[in-house]
């Protein structure tokens, strides 16, 4: 038990906002996904650093849903069970390319930013 | 902002699909879990270790589902719902304060939706025709002897000769036509009813613009020939009461004074008449004229402007045209009303005509209400406000409380607007009920024969006043409330609130406008009461118990004039033989009903009596039958009443006058026998009797000549009759006499003849009623906000007054402290008040009997009435600020 705590702890809690960027990704790279595999994506990609509620994807969903940035419906999974499977829009791609865009220019600007103090 | 209106789309649609969007995600949550497992049992988990660890990495199932529901918009919903109830909850609560606030909102929208729809009927709806705007009314000008005076008749007909070749030679006009108002006996083989109808031209709908709901509208082709048309077109009002709104209506019969007419067509919903008061039920050709016992020889003209003409330019061609007809034919050969026409005269008729007068008559009284009425609406936004205030400083602790535990601000003022709107709302619809029951009052409360319905854009416009002024309200509080210091507002301190003693300057003011307004309330209806009473204490002159009168419709029954007469005399003879009887008699009209041609007057002469320089003596003039005095209870003086044989032929020969009559001309001595001239015809005086008033009850009393009623006189008489005991229990008896004589003759209008003088005064009665009504329910709201505001004050002050009394204050200069604020505060109304007062009451002029609208005695006992209310009002709060216990007050400290 101790040694799962100290793993857990090691994670980087998932930025604000940043889930919606990270599913439309998956959505975009990967197809249509049910909303287990998009975790499992994201788990996979991130190599375990990031701690993720898995349910908070489903929140993550609705919300884009809502934005009309992803659309649904029903299908089988792969054991057999109903499953919601999402794909990505045209408007959700378009909301993609500039969420890409801003992140990158932010992240740039920040790591310059670390650099600097670095060298202080 | 697309986002924005996407996820409010989705959060509706999540509202209604809520259900199965909750089942979705429950199966989503499930599927992913059974994955999680699954992966956990390949990796060599037991089954119970890997539903933990699949719990454990999905998080709280239970919270996102609860964020999921936040999202999808249902708790919008739940906040709502629970808003209402809570708001309900305090409604119930505070019953006063609900009823007094959303009553006086009914009131205020209730009576201007009711009195402005009355006023838009008659004054400014046009006509539900097509391009209203071009209709004129085509009248004869007329200027009356003595020509210096200048005064000119308008509005008279125009002579059929003239009509007619106006309709043929005009320019200016795309149609003409002509229409006249009588009544009608109509017998379908069950039921004879009299209704009132209309003799019209040919083009009459056509012009007009008003077409069928049923079957077709008239044709130039239905009004060619005298008497030969026997077509007649109902209106959709009668045909829904008479006829059950039978869809075979269309090519029925009916008897229309006897003859076979058949129904040829409905005329279109919402179109009555071109007079604001009337709506006939039916409209037969104008060459059905002698059948419908027409003997005018001249009509009233309409006519519709061709597009783009003025009615300046009209004004001027078709008077032109009048003027060249009349040389041509000569004024000698037209009626004798016409020689001094001297012109055509053009009026806009597309809000339709008012022959009744009824337009004159009203005008003024209900422009009069509906400036009250206004004044309710402003009185009832100023209490709304000022009950609001109040509540919101009463409920300082509750919204501080609610905040310290942690509401946000936004969800406490849309708590309390939504309380503001649901009292609104009561209010409204309460005020919708009392707009239906006014107008149906109001209606019953005029001489209108057709339907008014409401105006739904004064329910609209008086609604959101009041709404807004709920609101506005409800939100000034909700703000400040929610901007105070907690710590001082739960220590229950009265200096607590920041920006209190701005509001309480508001409220202040509230006060002394809402005294101001009743002051004005408070005279406007002491001065009518006071009319109102002087008018029921006016000495008539006759009786008026006793009495009851109907209509017997002898002359569209098919009777000769001498017929006629014997039909009278006989019926006569029969009811007086009645027990129970005391004596029967015949009126063209009622005394005190109003008389469509005015009061008949003439000039008089008295042989060796000189009339005084420059005036010409004149005396009233009433045509009647045997047993008038009698039936009315006009005592007989000296000498005889009239017998039937006095009106045989048309030659008058005797008369007999009033005492007034007798006593200026003749002094002491004997007039009867005496002969004089009236009008220019020779008379013998025959009796005298005492003075009455028959035209109306604020005339004076006048000289007066009675004349038997000659024959052309007697069609269409009212039958009077004088019982012994109760009236109403004899006329089952008279029909049934009526009857016997001849089973033809229609007996409609039954009234007695107290409820027909209590109609003459309906108007007076009307104003005195509802705006003594209006000035009680301000007088009430005035104290009430009074009482309000100086509760509130001596609330506050209560620390101070514990410390006075403390250092040696008596109860009275307590009490006095206290009181002195109301006074203050009433003085300042009331000097707003009087000014207004007067300035309103000017507007009364002319509507008020036997005091002048600026009566000192009334003016005095309304500030009188108002002192003492608000002294009262004062002196509660004052009274317990007096009984403060210092020791009870320092303590607390």
């Amino acid at each position: 038990m101790s040694k799962g705590r100290n793993i857990e702890a090691q994670k980087a809690e998932v930025l604000q906002g940043t889930l919606d960027l990270m599913v439309l990704k998956v959505l975009d790279a990967l197809g249509p996904r049910h909303g287990y595999g998009i975790a499992r994506r994201i788990e996979q990609v991130s190599d375990q650093v990031l701690q993720l509620n898995e349910g908070t994807v489903y929140t993550s969903l609705l919300r884009l849903q809502q934005r009309g940035w992803i659309t649904s419906e029903w299908g089988t999974s792969e054991n057999n069970r109903k499953a919601k499977y999402y794909s990505i829009t045209k408007s959700g791609r378009k909301q993609l390319a500039g969420e890409t865009e801003n992140w990158e220019r932010i992240a740039g600007v920040i790591g310059r930013l670390l650099r600097l103090e670095g060298q202080e | 902002m697309i986002h924005y209106l996407r996820a409010l789309a989705a959060r509706i649609r999540g509202f209604f699909g809520d259900r199965r969007a909750d089942q979705e995600l429950d199966d989503e949550i499930e599927t992913h879990l059974r994955l999680l497992m699954e992966r956990y049992v390949r990796q060599g988990m037991t089954e119970d270790e890997a539903s933990q660890a699949a719990c454990r990495q999905f998080g709280n199932a239970t919270l996102l589902k609860e964020a999921h529901r936040d999202m999808r918009g249902i708790r919008f919903i739940e906040t709502l719902i629970q808003d209402v109830r809570y708001g309900l909850r305090m409604m119930l609560k505070h019953k006063v304060f609900t009823a007094v606030a959303a009553l006086s909102l009914a009131l205020g929208i209730g009576a201007n939706t009711a009195i402005f729809s009355l006023l838009d009927a008659l004054l400014l709806k046009t006509l539900p025709v097509k391009n209203p705007e071009q209709l004129v009314f085509v009248g004869g000008l007329e200027y009356q002897y003595p020509p210096q005076l200048d005064r000119a008749l308008r509005n008279i007909p125009i002579p059929d000769p003239v009509y007619r070749e106006m309709s043929e030679k005009n320019k200016v006009f795309s149609g003409i036509f002509t229409y006249n108002w009588v009544e009608a006996t109509v017998n379908d083989g069950s039921l004879a009813e009299r209704v009132s109808g209309q003799l019209v031209s040919g083009n009459f709908f056509t012009v007009m613009g008003v077409g069928a709901h049923l079957g077709r509208i008239f044709t130039d082709d239905d009004d060619r020939t005298p008497g030969a048309h026997f077509v007649t077109v109902i209106s959709y009002d009668y045909w829904r009461s008479r006829f059950g709104a039978d869809p075979n209506i269309v090519g029925k019969k009916i008897s229309i004074n006897t003859r076979p007419f058949t129904i040829i067509g409905v005329s279109a919903q919402g179109f009555n008449d071109v007079d604001v008061g009337a709506a006939p039920a039916l409209r037969v050709p104008m060459m059905m004229k002698d059948l419908m016992h027409d003997p005018r020889n001249d009509t009233p003209v309409m006519a519709r402007l061709k597009p783009g003409i003025s009615i300046e330019q009209a004004q001027v061609a078709a008077d032109a045209l009048f003027q060249s007809i009349i040389r041509e034919y000569g004024a000698s050969s037209l009626s004798n009303r016409y020689s001094n026409a001297s012109r055509i005269e053009l009026s806009p008729a597309g809000r339709g005509v008012s022959a009744s007068e009824l337009r004159d008559r009203y005008l003024q009284p209900l422009l009069f209400l509906l400036c009250l009425v206004g004044m309710v609406l402003l009185i009832a936004c100023l209490n709304i406000a000022n009950l609001l205030l109040a509540r919101a400083a009463a409920r300082r602790k509750e919204i501080a409380v609610r905040l310290a535990v942690g509401a946000g601000r936004l969800r406490l003022i849309r708590q309390l607007l939504t309380e503001s709107f649901l009292l609104s709302t009561l209010g409204g619809a309460l005020g919708l009920v009392f707009a239906r029951i006014g107008t149906d009052l109001l209606l019953g409360l005029l001489p209108l024969t057709r339907e008014i319905k409401l105006d739904m854009r004064m329910l609209g416009i008086t609604l959101v006043v009041t709404v807004l002024t709920g609101v506005l309200f409800g939100l000034a509080p909700a703000l400040q409330a929610t901007r105070f210091d907690l710590i001082p507002a739960l220590k229950n301190d009265a200096a607590g609130m920041r920006g209190g003693r701005r509001k309480w300057e508001l409220r202040r003011l509230l006060v002394v406008l809402q005294v101001a307004l009743s002051l004005v309330f408070l005279v406007c209806g002491g001065l009518f009461v006071r009319s109102l009473q002087n008018l029921k204490a006016v000495d008539l002159g006759y009786t008026s118990d006793q009495i009851v009168s109907m209509s017997l419709a002898l002359g569209t029954s098919g009777y000769t004039t001498d017929q006629q007469r014997s039909f009278y005399q006989q019926l006569s003879e029969r009811l007086t033989a009645l027990p129970g009887v005391k004596s029967a008699t015949y009126a063209k009209s009622m005394p005190l009903e109003p008389k469509p041609y005015g009061k008949e007057e003439g000039e008089i002469e008295v042989p060796g009596s000189h009339s005084p320089p420059n005036e010409k003596l004149t005396t009233l003039m009433h045509p009647i039958t045997p047993q008038f005095f009698a039936t009315f209870g006009i005592p007989l003086l000296r000498g005889r009443d009239f017998n039937w044989q006095d009106s045989v032929g048309r030659i008058y020969k005797v008369v007999i006058v009033n005492d007034r009559f007798a006593r200026y001309f003749f002094g002491n001595e004997n007039p009867l026998g005496k002969r004089i001239s009236v009008a220019g015809f020779e008379f013998e005086i025959v009796g005298v009797v005492g003075d009455a008033r028959l035209n109306s009850l604020k005339e004076t009393m006048s000289r007066t000549v009675y004349y038997p009623a000659f024959t052309a006189l007697l069609a269409n008489q009212r039958l009077c009759v004088r019982a012994m005991g109760d009236a109403g229990a004899l006329i089952a008896a008279i029909r049934n006499e009526v009857r016997r004589l001849d089973p033809n003759v229609p007996v409609y209008d039954i009234k007695t003849f107290a409820d027909q003088i209590d109609e003459s005064i309906s108007r007076e009665r009307l104003i005195a009623l509802l705006s003594s009504f209006f000035g009680l329910f301000a007088l009430l709201l005035a104290g009430l906000g009074l009482y309000g505001v100086m509760a509130y004050a001596v609330a506050r002050r209560t620390r101070e007054i514990g410390i006075r009394m403390a250092l040696g204050a008596q109860a009275g200069n307590v009490l006095w402290l206290a009181l002195r604020e109301t006074l203050l505060l009433v003085s300042i109304g009331v000097a707003i008040g009087l000014p207004a007062a007067l300035a309103v009451t000017r507007l009364t002029r002319g509507m008020l009997f036997g005091l002048t609208e600026n009566d000192p005695l009334t003016i005095g006992l309304a500030t009188l009435v108002m002192m003492a209310i608000a002294a009262m009002a004062g002196y509660l709060p004052a009274r317990r600020a007096a009984q403060v216990d210092p020791m009870m007050v320092l303590r607390q400290e």
